[in-house]
């Protein structure tokens, strides 16, 4: 029963509710700050403005941190291919909530 | 240990926050969305989206550079020895050379980190105490970029494409131990010079200058250590007539005449000895050292500086610096414009523009303007409305010495506004003068019993035309500068040398109307004199100078003809048809004097008047080569009779007559040769903006 209710998120089986949740969660981003580590080494912080099917990132005020230097650029598009990691400033509720709760994913 | 990106991300998050890894969360949405979806937020616009950078790609990343990944900061290139201070004696002509050549990139409209800034040894001035010679020439290169970035800011005759004011995050500030007053250092730098000079003149052969304050490596002639004092008194007299022309307190030319002297004898030694771009000065100069305060995208390529490049500009700067100093002289607005149209002419750079411009601004622009009405400041200021009228037209005259000063380009924008600002102060004192108007009919007393209200409005009559005058004059110049820019094809110039002799006879009609007016107001003040007149009423309010207005109608008549003689010229080499003209449609003639359609003044003329006069159906084509000479001839006789009756002023308008008589004289040889012969190409030239025929068999 269970295996027929679940569905197919992100190329993970997983149940509608999960589904939603972890669409709300990724909406939920949208004006957070973010740190995005890249290929080549480099890590950008900025607000995430926007995100497509594609995997690319838009970011707004972002800044380039390097060790020494940080260097603000402005509005930037992070291609899927060029991003490692994502990593986001969120509130702890949201974090208390998904360590105590059931969400499958 | 370094701490990485991701600590410092958690260690500066919020109280209440953390920090949480949503790559997972991310990943597996963008692959549920369906093709083309996109989440946003409500502000998202596509321009926004247009506008990012996109990492990875090294065209617009400069990130993705290595070399400017690899870059250090100055104290890491100071610690790898990138600037030592002791250098031997090219080094350091290379490395001041260096930054000679990349001040000027800077002053093409490139960007301080990306040119100037990218020398190692401007970001730590402290560490060069124990080289006086680096150290004079840092703090005034310093000092002088203070400088300049302050006048070009506060003069605002320069768009971004000229110059680049942006200097965030550059060392250009003193650090605690230093000064920014430039006179601590101009002094210092004259220390050093004094101590080089004699040093140097106390040399035969070659010594050694490897000293404490000097540590130059090898043998030095006394050539060569003057080579060394030419560049930091070069600097140190840049400077100083920079903050000579800013200053208005300063008036002793002679000390202005002092800088420019030693400049020049500066630069002549420089010019024999400039170090051009060599390979070892890549290890002082460091593309990406300033990443930080650079735009995001990589910088484009910033074109290298020759040499005779740095002297030229320099050689300019003086020249123009000379002129820039008699803006004081112009007492009225006739010999500003002329002034400014010259200055314009040599194509001067931003800074000389922008000192111009502050000049400009810190005349007494009252006195000025009511010199070009022909009216005393105090009599102007003792009436209400005409001390409106005052402030009225010194602002327009504020407004002009601004689009004066910027570049031709933009003196062309500037001018249309201009234009417009001129119209609308004109219809204002048109409404002043009204209830003037009204009083003065009511009044049936006597002649001589008040002519106290009488004199107020043709006071305001003789403003009125001569904001009438200046208008024509603003938009004849901005016709005429239109050729500069080469934006008339050569199929246009039929229709703008005829607008242009319309310009000019009405302004003639303006400039005789604004005189007569000002004659009849010179004989009711003198009426007045001897009657019972408040004490106020007794003293001169008019100035008039008969030869100045004489000269000055004779000068515009002359061009009339000349441009009369040029429409001719045009019109009949259409006629033998050597030339083609422009379709006489409606539509290009509207397209072309569009900016002037919506202006009382100068009256827009329509189609019609455009299409009459110059249909020549009716002449031949031998006959318009005669009406041709006959304008140039009669053109250049005015210009004679003007040299002979008034020599004064010919030597004022020296310029503009003696273009008058090249092109004339020229075109009348022309047109005789049009008439003689129809198997001739012609080619054109510009003498300051009037057509010359040249003429060439086949």
């Amino acid at each position: 029963k269970n295996t027929k209710r679940r569905e197919v998120f992100g190329g993970m089986a997983t149940t509608p509710a999960a589904a939603a949740a972890l669409r709300l969660e990724a909406e939920s981003l949208v004006n957070k700050k973010l740190l995005v580590e890249l290929k080549d080494g480099r890590s950008m912080t900025g607000y995430l403005t926007c995100f497509d099917d594609q995997g690319n990132l838009i970011l707004s005020q972002a800044e380039e941190l390097g060790l020494k230097i940080t260097r603000l650029i402005g509005s930037v598009i992070i291609p899927k291919h060029f991003r490692t990691s994502i990593y986001a400033e969120v509130e702890v509720e949201e974090k208390e909530e998904e360590e105590g709760g059931g969400v499958n994913y | 240990a370094e701490e990485t990106p991701l600590e410092r991300f958690r260690r500066q998050v919020l109280p209440g926050r953390t920090v949480k890894d949503v790559t997972d969360v991310i990943e597996r949405t963008c692959k549920s969305m369906k093709p083309g979806q996109m989440v946003h937020s409500e502000t998202f616009t596509l321009m926004e989206a247009v506008s990012a950078i996109e990492l990875g790609d090294p065209k617009v990343d400069i990130g993705v550079i290595p070399e400017a990944r690899d870059t250090g900061l100055p104290t890491d290139l100071f610690k790898a020895g990138r600037a030592p201070l002791e250098l031997d004696l090219d080094s350091l002509l290379s490395l001041l050379d260096g930054m000679l050549a990349r001040e000027l990139s800077w002053y093409r409209g490139n960007f301080l980190a990306e040119t100037l800034y990218t020398c190692i040894y401007l970001h730590d001035m402290d560490r060069l105490g124990s080289n006086s010679i680096l150290k004079a020439f840092c703090e005034l290169t310093r000092l002088t970029c203070l400088k300049v970035l302050s006048l070009v800011h506060r003069a605002g005759v320069s768009e971004e494409e000229d110059f680049c004011i942006a200097y965030n995050g550059l060392p250009l500030h003193a650090d605690s131990g230093g000064s920014d007053n430039p006179q601590t250092w101009l002094n210092f730098a004259s220390v050093v010079i004094e101590k080089l000079l004699k040093v140097a003149a106390s040399t035969t052969g070659t010594i050694s200058l490897n000293s404490e304050d000097f540590p130059i490596g090898g043998k030095l002639s006394k050539q060569d250590i003057e080579k060394i004092a030419a560049r930091i008194e070069l600097r140190s007299s840049y400077l100083n007539i920079i903050n000579f022309l800013e200053d208005d307190r300063e008036t002793n030319s002679k000390k202005l005449e002092k800088y420019i002297r030693q400049a020049q004898s500066s630069l002549d030694i420089i010019a024999e000895s400039f170090h051009e771009s060599s390979e070892n000065e890549c290890g002082w100069f460091v593309k990406y050292l300033n990443k930080a305060c650079m735009p995001a995208i990589p910088p484009r390529t910033i074109d290298k500086v020759s040499g005779s490049e740095v002297i030229q500009y320099f050689k300019d700067f003086l020249e123009h610096a000379i002129v820039v100093s008699m803006t004081t002289k112009c007492k009225n607005i006739l010999t500003l414009q002329r002034h400014l149209e010259d200055f314009s002419d040599r194509n001067p750079q931003t800074i000389i523009r922008s000192l111009q411009s502050l000049i400009c601004s810190k005349l007494n622009l009252k006195g000025v303007v009511s010199s070009s009405f022909g009216l005393t400041v105090k009599y102007l200021e003792s009436e209400p409305e005409l001390a409106c009228c005052l402030d009225k037209c010194a602002t327009i005259a504020e407004a002009y010495t601004n689009a004066a000063c910027h570049n031709k380009c933009q003196q062309h924008r500037k001018f249309k506004k201009l234009l417009r600002e001129l119209n609308d102060s004109m219809e204002q004192l048109k409404v002043l003068q009204m209830p003037l108007q009204t009083l003065s009919q009511t009044d049936n007393r006597s002649e001589g019993g008040d002519t106290h209200i009488g004199r107020s409005e043709l006071a305001i009559l003789i403003i009125i035309s001569w904001l009438c005058a200046f208008s024509h004059s603003i938009a004849l110049k901005q016709m005429l500068v239109g050729f500069d820019l080469e934006l008339y094809e050569k199929t246009d110039f039929l229709m703008i040398y005829w607008y242009c002799e319309r310009l000019l006879t009405d302004y003639i009609a303006a400039v005789q109307e604004w005189n007569s007016q000002l004659v009849r107001m010179n004989e009711m003040t003198k009426k007045g004199k001897g009657r019972k007149q408040r004490k106020d009423q007794k003293q001169s309010i008019v100035l008039l100078n008969e030869d100045q207005v004489m000269g000055r109608i004779f000068v515009l008549e002359s061009m009339r003809l000349a441009f009369n003689g040029t429409v001719r010229m045009l019109a009949a080499l259409k006629k033998y048809g050597s030339i083609e003209c422009a379709d006489l449609s409606i539509n290009r003639y509207a397209q072309r004097f569009r900016h002037f359609q919506s202006l009382a003044i100068p009256e827009p003329l329509g189609y019609g008047a455009y299409d009459f006069a110059t249909k020549t159906g009716e002449l031949t084509a031998s006959q318009l080569c005669e009406s041709a000479k006959l304008s140039f001839a009669n053109s250049l006789r005015l210009v004679s009779h003007l040299k002979a009756t008034l020599p004064l002023e010919a030597t004022e308008n020296k310029k503009v007559t003696n273009t008058l008589q090249r092109v004339c004289t020229t075109n009348s040889i022309a047109m005789k040769c049009c008439s003689a012969s129809t198997d001739l190409v012609c080619d054109f030239e510009f003498d300051n903006r009037i057509i010359v025929l040249k003429l060439r068999s086949f």
